[in-house]
């Protein structure tokens, strides 16, 4: 668990008294992704950085499983919290192996456990360990850099990590397609995860938990389901954007709507899939103009349907159907 | 040709001589240069100021033509009985060796993307590991670079250290001129062009050797 407590930074630039941050107070609990969301300029990078100790806050503190870390060594303390930045920053005299060893040479692993942890760590981002372990950073793709940045940090199998727009340079698809990985590696990893992004959508799609930021306070924080459900709410309205509605369809799943099958579909119908998520479900059911559809399992038969009408239930506030029944 | 070829041949153990000085005064005053240089030209990428006082006074060394410089070193040395030969030839090249290396070495520090160094420091390096595992192997082609030069800039203007005393191939090209013997003329300014060949290509494949693969490819 990392807690958060009043943190400030302030510093002079150009004779110009600047508060980049001003009492940010956040708890992240053990094995949960916090997406710190906001623009430029508004102090989510600056408090990731103090998480590592790469920037020293005015005043505050940040605790990590109840210990403050202004107490640790920091290189200790730093090698204990793997770091993802937007810029990859893999190092490009070293093969892909020599990176992602990086840290593991730093805490005096033999060479063979180092060898034998990048290969597995390749394998877990999805690379094929034998075709790239030997590569030059310079010899691959914007998408190939960025899983490897995040198996060097995870290299020694730390529990914190901290990711600084970790996709942000990347294109819409393979941003998409790390986004999902990822996802996939964090429900096995567990790791506890700092995460900033300036973009709603993958705030909305990694995090257990935002943070909104705005001029160095945190505006908003909660559960992105609570923030989206927050009606009335000026300040989530004009930052989220008028299709909230949509927004919170995009995390939930067919199989949070799945009734029984009461009567005979055609044959020739749409198909929904049991985790196709309800905005891409309320789209196929508008465009079709049908007030349900059967959905399938990944084996392709029926398990059951979605209907329009149980969607509007769901945002009316309604619980998922399977906490009501 | 065939008189220049009788004499390279009647004289070679009198030439290698002269090459082994004259590779002696160079390297002295190479390798002083690189410990001197390379920590000054990393500091200098860590401190505007100091950079630019130092990159200034190097270059301002460099505009010095070399007989100057020899005559200018002359009555200091003098002081201390060094005044002609060996000793004013060194110091002259350690002098100009200095802005090759140091404006390489500052060139080399400073375009380090900063990506890089934060990933480091981010990581738990210290600052000498962040030094010996990132910087410095990132920088090594283009300080090397710097050396290549100045170690060919310096076996030209060694030649010249022969009328202070110091001895070399200048030496024949001395004795030479005074003695109105073209053949010896000749024989001196072809040693040394091949001695500059041979030194830049042996440099070229030592840069080559010690820059990572990552780095080299296109």
């Amino acid at each position: 668990m990392i807690q958060i407590e009043k943190l400030t930074k302030a510093f002079t630039q150009d004779g110009k008294h600047v508060v980049a941050l001003d009492g940010i107070g956040l708890e992240i609990p053990h094995g949960e992704i916090c997406v710190l969301l906001g623009p430029s300029g508004c102090g989510k990078t600056t408090t990731l950085k103090i998480i590592n100790r790469l920037v020293t806050p005015t005043s505050g503190r940040v605790l990590v499983d109840g210990q403050d870390t202004a107490e640790f060594d920091v290189i200790e303390l730093r090698r204990k919290i793997g770091y993802v930045i937007q810029q990859v920053g893999l190092f490009p005299h070293m093969t892909v192996e020599e990176n992602i060893g990086v840290v593991p040479r730093l805490l005096g692993w033999p060479l063979e456990k180092r060898r034998q942890r990048a290969l597995d760590l390749l394998a877990m981002v999805g690379l094929d360990p034998g075709a790239y372990a030997g590569r030059y950073p310079r010899e691959l793709s914007g998408g190939q850099a960025q899983r490897i940045g995040v198996a060097r940090a995870l290299a020694a199998d730390p529990p914190i990590l901290l990711m600084d727009e970790p996709f942000g340079a990347l294109d819409p698809l393979s941003r998409e397609a790390l986004q999902d990985e990822f996802l996939m590696m964090q429900s096995r990893l567990k790791k506890t995860i700092i995460f900033v992004s300036h973009d709603i959508d993958e705030a909305f799609k990694m995090a257990d938990r935002i943070a909104i930021f705005r001029q160095g306070r945190i505006a908003r924080q909660g559960t992105p389901d609570a923030l989206l459900a927050a009606a009335g709410d000026p300040f989530i309205e004009s930052f989220i954007g008028r299709d909230r509605a949509l927004k919170r369809l995009r995390l939930r799943r067919c199989a949070e709507v799945l009734e029984p099958c009461n009567r005979e579909f055609p044959g020739d119908l749409p198909r929904l899939a049991l985790q196709d998520d309800l905005r891409t479900a309320l789209s196929i059911l508008v465009e079709g103009n049908f007030d349900a559809l059967p959905c399938f399992d990944a084996e392709g038969s029926v398990v059951g349907m979605v209907r329009l009408s149980e969607i509007r239930v769901l945002l009316d506030g309604g619980a998922p159907r399977e906490a009501r029944t | 040709m065939g008189e220049l070829l009788s004499y390279f041949t009647g004289n070679w153990p009198k030439i290698l001589w002269l090459t082994w000085q004259h590779i002696t005064i160079v390297g002295v005053a190479v390798g002083l240069a690189i410990m001197t240089g390379i920590p000054l030209g990393i500091a200098a990428s860590q401190n505007r100021r100091l950079a630019s006082v130092v990159l200034y006074t190097a270059s301002i060394i460099m505009t010095i033509p070399s007989m100057a410089l020899f005559g200018v070193l002359i009555p200091i040395l003098s002081l201390i009985n060094q005044g002609i030969g060996y000793v004013p030839a060194v110091i002259a090249l350690f002098l100009y060796s200095q802005l090759p290396i140091i404006s390489n070495t500052y060139a080399a520090f400073r375009s380090i993307d900063p990506a890089q160094r934060e990933a480091a420091r981010g990581m738990g390096m210290t600052r000498k590991q962040r030094l010996w595992m990132v910087e410095a192997p990132l920088a090594l082609p283009v300080i090397l670079a710097g050396v290549r030069t100045a170690i060919v800039l310096n076996i030209g203007i060694a030649a010249i250290a022969a009328y202070i005393g110091a001895g070399g191939l200048g030496l024949l090209i001395r004795t030479g001129i005074t003695q109105t013997d073209t053949r010896q003329i000749l024989a001196g300014a072809i040693a040394v062009s091949v001695l500059a060949l041979v030194s830049d290509r042996l440099l070229a494949l030592l840069q080559r050797r010690l820059t990572s693969p990552g780095l080299a490819l296109e």
